[in-house]
């Protein structure tokens, strides 16, 4: 195990940082928190954190959870993403916004080739366009090997689900993704 | 592809605009939206008044069309102090080539990443489908190739090769002419190496690196000739009879991505993600971009010429040809680096000669007779310094393994000559506990000039980072997850 270094930068005055071709090598606290902090973004930087939490029940899987809140979803993907070692480069966003980035530059799929991407759903404008987009944005995922991760607030064969996102994108969520408590 | 921009908003040339447009347009076409309306826009501007456009009026023209949007985009490129302006033709010329090669392995890549996912996910397994999908796989690279061909056949700066395509390389070599060794401080070299800094090369030496098959002799011996490439701006002659010429190149740039004393703050690049074609834009950005165009222009770096020996029989002859061809057209070389010497054919053509290990010692004499002796094309002496491995058997190793994993000179005692001729003599080991912990030993057992380092020396191989080796330990997950645990975020 590497040692903290006691003479923090920010804890003290005395530089923390070990300067080597490996880049600045993380050796206290202080500086490892506020690299997990930067890691996590700010959508998940204040959800709990279960340290128990046992990856193996999502890793690698295309996974959606339903919930009033979502909450408890992104506690989980904040200790799926911790216990994960922070391997994981990952990316949250909405439908409304992967359209908003579609109409302003074309279809520009790169831009959601993460290793993690968790859509939140349930907020959003109502759009035909949501179904066909979202369909072919996850099906590229699929093929690349790469993981999606979504959280609806209503359950995805309700009137309220199907007419803001499509009949066929609900079915298609409950064909190709497991679904889990959160 | 943000560099092209941002040189062409701020630092137009008319020539480069004239002889290059037509080739990165069409080759970086379709690959980011953004980049292709920033071309267009500059494109009309030419077209309508005759000049480049400056960011003033660029603002303007974006903003009474209402494209916020790509205004942002080209103000965040103009600004971004990591995105380079080619400030000649040359760094234009090199840069851009660079980039197109990498973009099209990364094409490449993605294709077969692609290609293997779709038939691993694939549910349906009937031949005619499989079938299918190497139609698919085979096309699709063959749409890469026609890209790259078609653009060479317009315009020299392309990704191919050509006579016009070797003036360039060559003009851009010229400057090399003009490289000394003064500005490096001396005539000595360490060997990047921690702890075995009082080894001091230099030019004329023959450094050979014993190890057995798999044991790191090759990545050691990258990392000498980076630490010299980077550290001595020494040129470097860099021939592999093991790896694919792209595979190697792969390997310097990854190193040199990776090296975060000279790109603090910057993301890490691995080779498992490139190989795999799955870099995402950030990475892939700062490969292409920051870290590639750095080893190639950078003015303090050395050159890297690799050499593909192409031929079955590569003799003593045809490196000494090539060494010949390079400095008569291109540049000096200070630095031969052989991966590895006793792969090349030791008996000259025609030679009837059937004793192997006599021909294998009479060529490793011959190579430090060169080294030592070489002179450059005007006829002034220009001895260069000669590196590579050399394999150690079976029984060597076994004999290390015996002696707490130390080996002795006589490792090396089947070629005799090495142990004459090399002027530094360095083993590296791997034993099965090491390997699992990604550790590689280096020892010395020989130095000419002065006193020996005594004990061996253990590093971390990081090889995913293009193969650098550290005193220092990559975190393991596991150890990043405990850690985590203890910080109650």
């Amino acid at each position: 195990m590497p040692n903290f270094d006691p003479n923090c930068t920010l804890c003290s005055e005395t530089p923390g940082f070990v300067a080597s071709e490996l880049g600045n090598m993380v050796e206290c606290t202080c500086v490892l928190k506020n690299l997990v902090l930067s890691y996590l973004t700010p959508v998940y930087a204040n959800s709990k954190y279960m340290s128990k939490f046992n990856p193996v029940h999502i890793e690698g899987k295309n996974v959606w959870a339903v919930s009033k809140s979502s909450e408890t979803f992104k506690s989980m993907i904040k200790s799926y993403l911790l216990n994960t070692g922070m391997r994981l480069k990952h990316q949250t966003t909405t439908p409304f916004e992967i359209i908003n980035c579609f109409l302003g530059s074309g279809n520009d799929m790169e831009r959601w080739r993460t290793d993690v991407l968790v859509i939140l759903m349930g907020s959003d404008p109502p759009n035909k366009m949501y179904g066909t987009l979202l369909q072919n944005l996850i099906e590229s995922r699929i093929r690349l090997g790469v993981q999606t991760l979504i959280h609806t607030k209503i359950p995805i064969t309700s009137p309220g689900f199907v007419d803001t996102y499509s009949k066929s994108l609900s079915e298609f969520i409950r064909e190709n993704f497991q679904r889990v408590d959160a | 592809m943000n560099q092209i921009l941002k040189t062409f908003i701020l630092s137009p040339s008319d020539s480069m605009w004239l002889c290059y447009r037509e080739n990165f347009k069409r080759f970086f076409e379709g690959r980011s939206p953004q980049f292709d309306a920033g071309i267009e826009l500059i494109e009309m501007y030419q077209n309508r008044y005759g000049i480049f456009p400056s960011m003033d009026s660029l603002e303007k023209e974006l903003t009474i069309s209402g494209e916020m949007e790509l205004l942002s985009f080209l103000q965040g490129v103009c600004s971004d102090p990591g995105v380079e302006i080619y400030p000649d033709t040359d760094s234009f010329v090199s840069g851009m080539r660079i980039i197109q090669k990498v973009t099209m392995e990364q094409d490449v890549f993605s294709q077969l990443a692609g290609f293997n996912n779709s038939l691993s996910a694939a549910k349906n397994t009937r031949f005619e489908t499989v079938v299918d999908q190497v139609e698919g796989l085979m096309a699709s690279l063959a749409s890469v190739r026609d890209k790259a061909r078609s653009d060479s056949q317009r315009s020299a700066s392309a990704l191919l090769f050509g006579p016009e395509a070797c003036q360039e390389f060559r003009d851009l070599y010229t400057k090399n002419e003009n490289l000394t060794l003064e500005g490096s401080g001396g005539h000595y070299f360490d060997l990047g190496i921690p702890g075995f800094e009082s080894l001091q090369l230099k030019l004329g030496d023959l450094v050979t690196i014993g190890g057995f098959q798999s044991h790191g002799k090759s990545l050691l011996l990258r990392q000498i000739a980076y630490h010299l490439l980077t550290r001595y701006g020494l040129n470097v002659l860099f021939l592999s009879f093991e790896m694919f010429f792209n595979s190697v190149l792969a390997q310097f740039h990854i190193r040199h991505a990776n090296n975060k004393m000279q790109f603090p703050g910057t993301p890490y690049v691995s080779y498992d993600r490139f190989k795999n074609g799955v870099l995402q834009e950030d990475e892939k950005n700062f490969l292409l971009g920051d870290a590639s165009s750095d080893l190639v222009n950078n003015p303090n770096y050395g050159t890297l010429y690799l050499e593909e020996p192409c031929k079955g029989e590569y003799r003593v002859s045809d490196l000494l040809d090539k060494l010949r061809y390079v400095e008569d057209n291109y540049m000096p070389i200070h630095v031969v680096a052989v991966d590895y010497i006793t792969l090349m054919h030791p008996f000259a053509q025609g030679s009837r000669a059937y004793e192997v290990r006599s021909a294998y010692n009479q060529m490793i004499k011959t190579l430090k007779n060169h080294a030592l002796s070489h002179t450059d094309r005007k006829g002034a002496r220009s001895p260069f310094l000669l590196i590579s491995p050399v394999q150690i058997s079976r029984h060597g190793l076994d004999d290390a393994l015996k002696n707490d994993g130390k080996y002795d000179v006589s490792a090396i005692k089947d070629y005799s000559e090495i142990e004459t001729s090399s002027d530094v003599i360095l083993t590296t080991l791997i034993d099965s506990e090491m390997r699992e912990d990604n550790k590689l030993r280096v020892q010395n057992l020989k130095y000419r000039d002065g006193k020996m380092v005594v004990d061996p020396k253990d590093f971390y191989c990081h090889f995913d980072r293009g193969g650098i080796l550290s005193t220092i330990e990559s975190r393991s997950q596991q150890d990043m997850i405990e850690l985590i645990q203890r910080l109650q975020i």
